[in-house]
């Protein structure tokens, strides 16, 4: 009994600690296009159009479908997601729960194919989020461009290590998301075994004595990781905005492209950064 | 001879005159103002056909049957339509207003024929009717009666009068109670509604989710008791057993798992018990404070 007690007073320290934390994040990121203000950040990049420079050809058509249909479906399981938990309009149940099946298969297969396309395929991409030695070395100096404290922060590749830690988070998060979210399904589907049985029933339920209860540690997990997405992406989204808002443009096919290297220190002579040493950029 | 004629129609036109005059006094005097006081007694014997409710209908039928009853208009109007796609079709009027009075009107002042008609179900419905007389909305009657019977519910105040769905084998009756909750069960119980507010169950109720618990899915309806009877759906020790009996709310529970129970009618108690969450209230009211001067 303890233990489930625990897990109801924590379903309510998971809403009191989020929803806090999502008002302090949106404040904090306030804050920070205030920084951007004042520090003229905002005048050089929005009115004299000096954004970071980018080696290497333009990023192909393939991982921007991809990322505009994660984009979409994200969305979509979010606020489907969110309506499920906290229903927000009369009537809306049934019809939230398909939108949330559709987008949770629309963007496992999303995810799975970007995965594949980042090892497998011939443009294949991972070495852009690698973590390197000298990206760790410089992290701090990339925190402290953040933060005001110095003016441009040093460039070592397509990605800076900030963005490269929370892009390679989102992978394993992604897929504990999709393998959570399809442990909430009851429904039977091979054998009269529900996706619930077949992904946590059987190992997890033994362990915490019912299916049903390994099904609320499924969607514990799942609810503590939509949140996480949810701050990250808007994290995500007001960096790439006001960081590189011709990328962002870019991203999503309304045009952009730039030339401009203000903010950023390039690698030393004779480092190559990881994208030149991986030999598929220039 | 002419002459006899004569008188003979004078004679026969004076008949026909002193037959039409009264004749024609009444036809002027009917239209004239009739009231209620004027009508009561009325027998309405006539209206009361043995095999069918047309007779109650040709007056209830009419949308325009209303009364004014301590300053608010009152309908007597019975919906044929409706009535005749109810499960009570076939019943006569009658048969659940027991207490019909061949006068109109149909009862004294302070005369409760509503009661009467609300616990008629009884007639047909005798296990329904036994199991209401063991839960907590019985009524006593006698000794130890009850002081609050007046509030206790009848038949009819969960499940309607002339507008009442079958239950039975009838998933869209089912249904249409399951919309209702408020009416059933929340207008009394405001408390115990306001508070089924927890994630999956409340909320989504009250938000209309088909596939949501109503309150008599957990708490039973006819029999209900109070959650500290051991006989109660809600009791600890049944607990699980009433999570595992619905259309397949919940399969396989353990003790650990119906521990979730308390959220259910709980949840603002729990977030207001939160720490942080009070120390968030605290910095949020002070800064409305501030700008609220």
């Amino acid at each position: 009994m303890s233990a489930i007690m625990s897990l109801t007073q924590l379903n309510i320290w998971l809403d009191v600690v989020f929803t806090s934390l999502y008002v302090v994040v949106v404040l904090g990121l306030s804050g920070h296009f205030i920084g951007n203000v004042l520090t003229g950040r905002v005048k050089k990049r929005f009115i004299g159009k000096q954004w970071p420079h980018h080696e290497g050809p333009p990023v192909p058509f393939l991982p921007k479908l991809l990322h505009f249909t994660h984009v979409f479906s994200m969305f979509a399981l979010g606020i489907s997601g969110m309506y499920i938990r906290f229903p927000f309009f009369d009537g809306g149940r049934t019809a939230m729960r398909w939108v949330h099946y559709v987008f949770m298969i629309i963007v496992t297969i999303n995810v799975l194919w970007r995965l594949w396309y980042a090892f497998f395929a011939r443009q294949r991409d991972w070495r852009e989020f690698a973590i390197t030695t000298q990206d760790i070395v410089t992290a701090p100096k990339v925190v402290l461009y953040y933060i005001f404290v110095k003016p441009s922060k040093p460039h070592l590749g397509k990605y800076n290590v900030m963005q490269k830690g929370t892009y390679i988070l989102f992978a394993p998060l992604m897929l504990l998301q999709a393998y959570t979210g399809f442990a909430l399904v009851t429904a039977p589907f091979i054998f009269g075994y529900s996706p619930r049985d077949l992904l946590v029933g059987w190992w997890l339920g033994v362990l915490v004595g019912a299916t049903d209860l390994a099904g609320w540690y499924a969607r514990t997990v799942h609810y503590t990781i939509n949140w996480l997405f949810i701050i990250l992406t808007t994290v995500h989204a007001y960096l790439s905005m006001t960081e590189d808002f011709p990328a962002f443009q870019n991203f999503f096919g309304m045009g952009g492209g730039h030339d401009h290297d203000e903010h950023e220190e390039h690698a030393p002579h004779g480092v190559p950064s990881p994208a030149e040493s991986a030999g598929e950029h220039s | 001879m002419r002459a006899r004629r004569l008188v003979m129609a004078a004679l026969f036109a004076a008949l026909v005159c002193m037959l039409l005059v009264p004749v024609a006094a009444v036809a002027q005097e009917a239209p004239v103002a009739t009231t209620i006081a004027d009508i009561a007694g009325y027998d309405v014997d006539f209206t009361l056909p043995t095999a069918a409710k047309a007779g109650c209908l040709v007056c209830h039928g009419d949308e325009n049957l209303i009364r004014l009853r301590q300053g608010e208009i009152v309908s007597f109007y019975v919906d044929p339509i409706q009535l005749e796609a109810g499960p009570h079709a076939t019943v006569q009027c009658a048969g659940c207003h027991l207490d019909f009075a061949f006068t109109l009107p149909h009862a004294e002042e302070g005369e409760d024929w509503r009661r009467t008609a609300s616990t008629a179900c009884k007639n047909c419905h005798q296990d329904q009717y036994v199991e209401y007389g063991q839960g907590v909305h019985r009524i006593v009657v006698g000794n130890g009666a009850s002081a609050d019977a007046d509030e206790k519910p009848l038949c009819g105040d969960c499940h309607g009068a002339h507008d009442i769905v079958a239950l039975v084998d009838n998933p869209e009756g089912r249904q249409r109670l399951h919309e209702n909750g408020w009416h059933v069960c929340g207008r009394c119980h405001e408390d115990y509604w306001d508070n089924y507010n927890d994630y999956y169950h409340g909320r989504a109720f009250k938000r209309g989710a088909s596939d949501a618990p109503a309150c008599w899915d957990c708490h039973g309806y006819h029999d209900i008791r109070p959650s500290d009877d051991r006989r109660s759906m809600v009791h600890e020790s049944r607990i699980t057993e009433t999570c595992t009996s619905g259309d397949g709310c919940h399969n396989d529970v353990n003790t650990d798992y119906v521990a979730y129970a308390e959220i259910v009618h709980k949840q603002r108690e729990l977030l207001e018990a939160n720490p942080l969450f009070n120390i968030i209230q605290r910095v949020r009211l002070t800064i409305v404070g501030w700008f609220s001067g």
